[in-house]
């Protein structure tokens, strides 16, 4: 679960370098199909793994545990009301506090996601902790998307 | 022999691409020559032609410098800053700009919005950029040679997919194949990696004349790659024009929403030569409709200083996306006119704590790397250690229930990407569903813009919600999306029509391309073409009757040979190839020539000998 991005980096584009239709221009019609699908395969798999939430998602669906990814709707109480308190003590905040706002949050993803990486690389926590930490992350996921919006227009 | 001239042929038509900028305010093309990118001039030595076309009664055009030079005697008949307006609908460009010469009329085929020429004439943005492109096309073949392979043709990368769509149509009515569609900022970084070959985190901050975009990316041993992208495609160095003429209209006394389109095109033009001297000058001296202004630089900087600040929010975000955490960047490169301003120079060089780097010169470097990239395409070819890496500019999604967005493909995602989303049915024996494809961040559909509706059909009845209809998104190199759809219970491939929003429908590009003068052009050579494969035949057809009838003439190797020959002749009209036609004929009546003289004194002999002359047939 706990990766380097710049050795990430580095992979995705060493295996770039090899398939990507660019470097096949001048090659048959199947081989540039072939190399478009490799490139697609390769474009996913960085996609995932550069996110560490999906990243985290995907690790629990090959522990056995999947989640939808379309989200079912938290049943937790607790989570929904600490969500929309929230929500309303954005409005009417200004610039500094939309911005301690985000930073708070961000602090917030990155101890659930720690929830994650203590579960895979240190045998730490059950997959049921490690799933409802996910689906935390992506609620705040959502309500930092609203604070940067929030932010932009102030700004 | 036949070999040799195959192999032969096909390099003569390598190198015959070319990369070209196709601005807001001024366009280039460049190729590459030599294995180093060089910038095509006109006959008069000069690189940049102005993006601005005039169009005449009788659908006469004249395009660059003689119709930027009269822009302010026939403002309405010309058209500046087409690209503004490219993949633009009717109501949008209205709400546009205040201040412009341009009357807008909506187009009787669909959404796309007309410049009203006046006298019942109109044109569309997309036919300006063509017309354009057109004369760059002539340009190079001057050049290169007639007939190009392709081009690569940048686009700002925060242009959407119906922006994009437009300017691959005006590449086809152009008659230009386009080998990709380039985000201008990775070819700037294309031009000045090579230049440098050194590694790092570059941002580079492209300002031109009507779009904005701001990409950091990652050199590393030749690959570029694209690590975000965001930027403004309605925010450039004509907002500085327009600010400054407003300014001096209203202190003239003038209102700006009541201004004439002489005037208007008069005072932009103004501001825009002030724009150009304040980059060395302290103070400038104006003139709109006889009255005289000072500006000083001092008073052009505070006017501007709210436009250059328009950039912050896209920098912010592009450097949170990139995940960077506060790594140092590496360099800052500045692409576009607009940043010979001073005052955007400073701006970059305090936001990013750097001095920028500018010793490419911003105006060309992006056609530079363009013509690199359509090198590497369809030139000399795939280079081992040169590849790029794009993104998707802005997320792509569906329209769900309720008015929200379901994201499908995220931005900043490397292109080309693929993913497939499942939708099902809502009534029972439903064979058809309408889907509404968006593109943008918000989270609800009216928000965001919309690009296009697809209406499945042949999905086969069932009951409501058993049917599982895959639809499969994808976007190619050049940012445009693709889709497909599949009913998985019985396998069934459903059929997708695609209506879009803004764009034009594939019948009104068809209809732009017969109306162009190009058309002459493409008469001539598909006139050539078949007067070739009629020849071609009919060479084919008589030496196959003369090989059944003589064959005893020919020993094994001259049959060998002169299969070979008509094997290269057969090749050649199968690949519709006027010119290889031409050659294979050629060396089709060399390789036959001794045959021909054998045949002839064998008739000769039987007629002399006055038997059975009627039967040759020469």
């Amino acid at each position: 679960m706990r990766l380097e991005r710049k050795a990430l980096e580095h992979a995705f584009r060493e295996r770039s370098r090899l398939v990507h239709p660019d470097r096949h221009s001048k090659a048959s019609e199947d081989q540039k199909l072939l190399s478009l699908k490799h490139t697609n395969l390769v474009n996913e798999a960085y996609a995932l793994l550069k996110h560490p939430r999906k990243r985290a998602t995907h690790l629990l669906e090959l522990a056995g545990r999947p989640m939808d990814p379309n989200g079912a709707r938290t049943q937790d109480p607790a989570l929904l009301m600490e969500l929309m308190e929230l929500r309303e003590s954005l409005d009417g905040m200004d610039l500094d506090g939309l911005e301690a706002k985000e930073q708070a949050l961000r602090n917030e993803v990155t101890g659930l996601l720690d929830v994650a990486a203590e579960h895979f690389d240190d045998g730490r926590h059950s997959l049921d902790e490690v799933a409802s930490a996910l689906e935390k992350v992506r609620y705040f996921e959502r309500l930092l998307e609203i604070v940067d919006e929030r932010i932009e227009r102030e700004s | 022999m036949a070999l040799l001239q195959i192999g032969k042929s096909k390099e003569a038509c390598a190198g015959r691409v070319v990369g070209i900028d196709l601005g807001t305010t001024y366009s280039l093309v460049a190729t590459v020559e030599d294995g180093a990118p060089r910038v095509l001039m006109d006959p008069e030595g000069r690189a940049a032609l102005p993006s601005v076309a005039w169009f005449g009664p009788d659908r006469a055009v004249e395009v660059g410098h003689g119709a930027k030079a009269q822009a302010g005697t026939r403002p309405r008949r010309t058209i500046a800053s087409a690209k503004r307006f490219m993949g633009r609908g009717h109501a949008e460009a209205q709400a546009q700009d205040e201040l412009s010469p341009y009357r807008f009329t909506p187009g009787a085929e669909g959404p796309v919005v007309y410049f009203d020429l006046g006298e019942g004439d109109k044109v569309t943005p997309i036919e300006v950029s063509s017309a354009i492109l057109r004369t760059l096309k002539l340009r190079a073949e001057a050049e290169l040679g007639e007939g190009l392979d392709g081009a690569v043709i940048t686009v700002p990368a925060y242009f959407d997919d119906a922006q994009r769509q437009a300017t691959k149509d005006a590449a086809r009515i152009a008659g230009l194949k386009v080998l990709r569609l380039l985000n201008e900022p990775t070819a700037a970084a294309l031009a000045y990696g090579l230049d440098r070959s050194k590694d790092g985190m570059f941002a580079v901050f492209d300002m031109g004349g009507g779009t904005f975009d701001i990409s950091l990316l990652r050199l590393e041993a030749g690959v570029f790659h694209v690590l975000t992208t965001g930027g403004d495609s309605r925010l450039g160095g004509d907002d500085f024009d327009r600010v400054v003429a407003e300014h001096f209209l209203q202190a003239a006394g003038l209102q700006v929403s009541e201004t004439s389109p002489e005037l208007a095109a008069q005072a932009l033009a103004e501001a825009r030569r002030a724009k150009e001297a304040l980059t060395t000058a302290d103070t400038v001296e104006l003139e709109i409709w006889g009255d005289r202004f000072q500006l000083g630089r001092d008073q052009f900087d505070a006017l501007v200083r709210p436009i250059i600040a328009r950039t912050k929010g896209p920098i912010r975000r592009v450097l949170k996306d990139s995940g960077l955490d506060g790594e140092e960047l590496d360099g800052v490169v500045l692409v576009g006119g607009s940043t010979r301003v001073p005052a955007v120079r400073a701006f970059v060089a305090q936001t990013f704590g750097q001095e920028p780097l500018a010793d490419l010169d911003p105006d060309r470097v992006v056609a530079l790397g363009a013509a690199v990239q359509a090198d590497l395409l369809g030139g000399s070819g795939p280079r081992d250690d040169l590849v790029l890496l794009d993104v998707l500019p802005l997320s792509l999604g569906v329209e769900t229930m309720g008015g929200a967005t379901a994201k499908i493909l995220h931005r900043n995602q490397t292109i080309p990407a693929e993913a497939a989303q499942e939708f099902t049915t809502y009534a029972d024996g439903q064979t058809g569903l309408e889907l509404h494809v968006l593109q943008g961040e918000r989270e609800m559909a009216k928000d965001c813009r919309s690009l296009a509706n697809f209406t499945l059909s042949g999905i086969p009845p069932m009951g409501a919600g058993m049917a599982r209809i895959q639809v499969t998104f994808s976007v190619d190199a050049d940012g445009i999306l693709h889709a497909s759809a599949e009913e998985k219970e019985t396998g069934t491939s459903a059929s997708i029509e695609v209506k879009p929003s803004y764009g034009l429908e594939d019948a009104e590009v068809e209809r732009m391309i017969m109306e162009s003068f190009e058309h002459a052009e493409a008469d001539v050579r598909t006139k050539l073409l078949a007067e070739a494969k009629v020849e071609a035949e009919r060479i084919l057809t008589a030496l196959d009757v003369a090989r059944n009838r003589d064959a005893e003439l020919l020993d094994e190797a001259e049959r060998g040979k002169l299969e070979e020959a008509v094997q290269g002749l057969r090749e050649a009209v199968a690949a519709e190839d006027a010119a290889a036609i031409q050659d294979r004929i050629e060396a089709l009546d060399a390789a036959s020539a001794e045959f021909a003289g054998r045949r002839m004194n064998k008739a000769i002999k039987s007629a002399l000998s006055g038997r059975d002359a009627a039967s040759w047939t020469g």
